[in-house]
């Protein structure tokens, strides 16, 4: 399946909040371990590798600790050979007597851990069977490693495309529809130094609340505007609350009734770059190549990626014409700006 | 990668194990790759929004597909260019350092300041009265001396607005180092002051000081102090995220964030720290200060306040300067280099030491404020620093049973191992009522007038409150944090302050070099390459748009670590610009 076309799948996704699916979306603070074979509950089955059987002969004695946190050595056969196997602090391939891995097992270690695993021999968790494979195996296996491989590369499984931040979605959306604090702000102060912002309620403004990452030299008190920035994932560090970097039902929700407010003041004061080649005089009747074209144009300004014609006579046939027909060309134009807020080029870094 | 693990493969000669697990199918072949190479027109969508939260324009875009397929990167390296040029770029990056380092409100926890402040709080007369709008203590300002047109007004330039002047009557307008209170008692320094119910005062006959140095413009709790920039609490929660958009903005190494004897403060936030010396003993020169003097500074600053008279501008300054407490250890210049060093021993000397050596974000008022205890500061500063992750131990772990010390018996250990040596540098810093009952304000144990006697330990009226029953709680001897034994904190109880991490101990893999306080830690987490490996993995997240796996792709973040530190020498622009050229940051849809 290529990237583009699950697009529009995706977007039916977001909007009824399932996302982490198809388009390998994930939040910015999630990972996946990812590599190699595991012990699950029944115990190692089989192994890729010589590293891979070595660890998962180990992984009795050391798992516990090192699954995961800061050294997570064992939380695959990937983590195992690039954080101990290729790492010279630890090992020196072909001379077990100069790697510290060795060192550490045996409890001749220095500093804070002079022994692993803390609290008991490895040789006592081998001869409780913890650990399958001796001190003296892991010396063979020391010695007769091949040279740790010169290249790295970032892993080409672990790719994922995250969301964009509240931030990037308020700021962003402001740049694309000509939009600025006096759109929203009854009193802007320009001085910078005490602008304490009160919003029109009418309006949705959204504004982060901490003045992270600085509000164009602004900061807002008003409590809706504040919560809605929270919706769409916040964060407000100034309260110790964490950006939240997942697209949650709430920030979907937000985001719609965001759009559709945000495209339609931006109508109201005629934006141009909403309205680049049409009026909203222009009917799907009078003019409909102005229209298209503009469709075409507010396209490429918001998803960042030149529509094909099928894209245009989408939005034209679909959206478009069915909202001028039924109410009025306003409609119809915030409708399609909205849409090409939900979509997934649009949402998506 | 895949081409590795299948030649791997093939030089599995020999089992390892005597008795060898069965070998398992190897995954096929490229099924199921896509190529999400994104067209230009998104890469430069990327660029600008990741550099200045906006996206591009329409003609910028056009402009892109009308060029020529080789002229393309010539286009986005230019848009690079101009997006770090731009103020954004400075507003994104404050924003990056905010989710980067936790530090959060000032007026928080025990470490209360409402407004953040340490001075005497003055309030302008109402309207009115006979002097309205005149500046006046809190204990004058609602009664007589407003209302009494013969009270003299005098016009003095106060530090938060130089280059202006404000009126001021009554005690407020008093300038003497020295007077006498109501009982004709003398008081030896009008700077020193006494902290009220919510409100401070100089004392007795005392006022406010030159330019009224030794007060405040602000009164009561100050509720919304923690979120108006114009606040020391508001200054002091921003100081880190400032410093970071700073140091990337002037293109300074970022490991100056914990190494550097620096940090950048508008007056309010300049003003804590000077008052913090003084309510800690100190006799600076307020009649000559000039670190209030925004007009006169040429340091460098944030491009969001470029009028050189601004005091709301964030200006560069030694933090000495400001606070003598926090040693420079290189004259009056700016310094991060690693030769800074001051070493303290209290099992060797009864004699105070002349401070903590500054160390960036790791000695700020706000970052101390926000994590008010040495093994808080640890952790959280491993995790921001070093990207060090606590997980908790699994179920089946076992340990030796508790024995007194976390770091060496109990489950606690688990983390505790780590975190206690590192807990050793953060140790000097609390919130003492001494001063100021109802809003404590910090101090630096051990040193100044912040000395600490055996009664401090013993639990006994009046210390039997914080922070000296914490310190007879936390700080037992004989254990990784305090390592030092019962007779010599019999000898000395300053020795439970011991902040130099012991030779025989080893952090993140490294000993340290025997500098004391947060900069004897901010040395060990740059030479542990950890900070080299964190830096490089916060800025690939927020750029490329991922997080890297710690676990799989070590080697690779060693490899960007090499680049930031060996090739970019830490200077994030730099960097961020290598991070634009790598293919995965062309990924997405």
């Amino acid at each position: 399946m290529s990237a583009r076309s699950i697009q529009w799948g995706l977007a039916l996704a977001l909007a009824v909040g399932a996302v982490g699916c198809t388009g390998n979306i994930i939040g910015v603070g999630s990972t996946t371990p990812s590599g190699g074979t595991g012990a699950g509950a029944g115990g190692p089955t089989c192994a890729v590798s010589r590293n891979d059987e070595v660890r998962l002969a180990m992984q009795g004695a050391c798992v516990a600790c090192h699954a995961a946190g800061t050294k997570p050595f064992f939380a695959s056969l990937e983590a195992f050979e690039n954080g101990l196997v290729w790492n010279p602090k630890y090992v020196t391939p072909g001379d077990p007597d100069s790697s510290y891995l060795v060192a550490l097992l045996e409890g001749k270690g220095t500093g804070t851990y002079p022994q692993m695993p803390q609290g008991v021999t490895y040789t006592a968790q081998v001869d409780a069977h913890v650990a399958t494979i001796s001190l003296a195996e892991i010396k063979t296996w020391l010695k007769e490693l091949p040279a740790a491989p010169t290249s790295a590369e970032p892993s080409a499984a672990a790719f994922t495309v995250r969301r964009l931040t509240a931030e990037e979605m308020i700021f962003g959306l402001m740049s694309q529809l000509d939009l600025s604090l006096a759109d929203f702000a009854m009193n802007p102060d320009t001085s910078g130094n005490s602008g304490d912002l009160s919003f029109s309620y009418d309006h949705l403004a959204v504004w982060p609340v901490d003045w992270a990452p600085g509000i164009r030299n602004y900061y807002g008190s008003d409590s809706r505007a504040g919560e809605r920035f929270l919706a769409l994932g916040g964060p407000n560090t100034n309260f110790q609350r964490k950006r939240d970097s997942t697209l949650a039902p709430a920030a979907v929700g937000t985001l719609v009734q965001v759009s559709q407010a945000w495209c339609n003041v931006a109508l109201q004061k005629r934006s141009k770059n909403l309205l680049r080649y049409v009026t909203l005089t222009d009917t799907s009747k009078t003019n409909p190549s102005a229209i298209k074209k503009n469709i075409g144009q507010l396209y490429l300004r918001m998803l960042a990626e030149p529509p094909t014609e099928a894209d245009v006579d989408h939005l034209y046939d679909d959206l478009y014409v069915p909202l001028e027909t039924s109410k009025d060309t306003s409609t119809a134009w915030t409708g399609v700006c909205a849409a090409l807020v939900r979509n997934p080029l649009w949402l998506t870094y | 990668m895949r081409l590795f693990l299948l030649s791997a493969a093939a030089l599995w000669a020999a089992s390892a194990l005597a008795a060898p697990l069965p070998r398992c199918e190897t995954p096929a072949g490229d099924a199921g790759v896509t190529n999400d190479v994104m067209a230009s027109t998104r890469v430069l969508r990327r660029v600008v929004l990741s550099l200045t939260g906006k996206t591009p324009t329409a003609e910028a875009y056009e402009a892109l597909l009308a060029a020529p397929e080789a002229g393309r990167q010539a286009l986005i390296d230019k848009a690079i260019d101009d997006s770090m040029k731009s103020t954004d770029f400075y507003e994104t990056m404050m924003g990056f350092a905010h989710d980067w380092i936790p530090v959060a409100r000032y007026a928080v926890g025990y470490g209360d300041s409402y407004q953040g402040d340490m001075a005497g709080h003055i309030k302008q007369c109402g309207g009115g009265s006979a002097h309205e709008g005149a500046w006046a203590l809190m204990d004058d300002s609602g009664g007589a001396q407003c209302k009494d047109p013969s009270v003299q007004e005098v016009s003095v330039e106060p530090w938060w607005a130089p280059g202006t002047t404000v009126k001021v009557i009554g005690r407020a307008a008093l300038t003497a180092p020295t007077s006498v209170d109501e009982k004709g008692n003398p008081i030896a320094d009008c700077g020193l002051l006494y902290g009220g119910y919510y409100d401070a005062s100089p004392s007795g006959g005392c006022g406010c000081g030159p330019n009224l140095i030794w007060c405040y413009q602000a009164y009561g709790l100050g509720g919304a102090a923690g979120e108006d920039p114009r606040f020391g609490a508001r200054q002091a929660y921003e100081e880190p995220a400032r410093l970071l958009a700073h140091l990337v903005w002037y293109d300074r190494p970022l490991s100056d964030l914990v190494l550097g004897n620096y940090t950048v403060a508008p007056n309010s936030l300049r003003h804590l720290y000077v008052r913090m010396a003084r309510q800690m003993g100190l006799k600076t020169p307020d009649a000559t200060a000039t670190w209030w003097k925004a007009g006169d500074d040429a340091s460098p600053r944030d491009p969001l306040h470029p009028m050189k008279s601004d005091p709301y501008a964030w200006r560069e300054v030694v933090t000495e300067t400001l606070n003598p407490y926090l040693l420079s250890l290189a004259g009056n210049s700016p310094s991060a280099s690693d030769t800074r060093t001051y070493k303290y021993d209290p099992t060797t000397t009864k004699e105070a030491p002349l401070g903590l050596p500054a160390a960036g974000v790791l000695t700020m008022m706000g970052s101390y404020g926000s994590l008010p205890r040495e093994r808080v500061r640890a952790a959280r500063y491993l995790e921001t620093f070093a990207c060090s992750n606590f997980a908790p131990p699994s179920v089946d772990q076992t340990f030796p049973p508790y024995a007194g010390d976390p770091a060496t018996s109990g489950t606690c250990m688990h983390c505790h191992r780590t975190l206690d040596p590192a807990a050793i540098f953060f140790k000097r810093w609390d919130y003492g009522q001494r001063q100021s009952y109802y809003v404590p304000w910090p101090l630096i144990p051990g040193v100044g007038n912040a000395r600490v006697i055996p009664e401090m330990l013993s639990y006994q009226y009046p210390y039997s409150s914080l922070p000296y029953v914490r310190w007879a709680d936390a700080f037992r001897p004989n254990t990784v944090m305090t390592p030092v034994t019962q007779a010599q904190i019999t000898a000395n109880p300053e020795v439970i302050f011991l902040d130099t991490m012991p030779q025989s101990y080893t952090l993140l893999g490294v000993h340290g070099d025997g500098t004391m306080g947060p900069l004897g830690f901010g040395k060990v987490v740059v030479s542990s390459g950890e900070f080299d490996r964190c830096a490089a993995r916060r800025m690939y997240e927020k750029f490329v748009g991922r997080p890297l796996d710690p676990a799989s792709e070590t080697r690779y973040i060693d490899a960007l670590a090499a680049q930031f530190r060996d090739k970019n020498g830490r200077k994030a622009r730099d960097f961020i610009r290598y991070l634009m050229t790598l293919p995965e940051f062309r990924r997405g849809l």
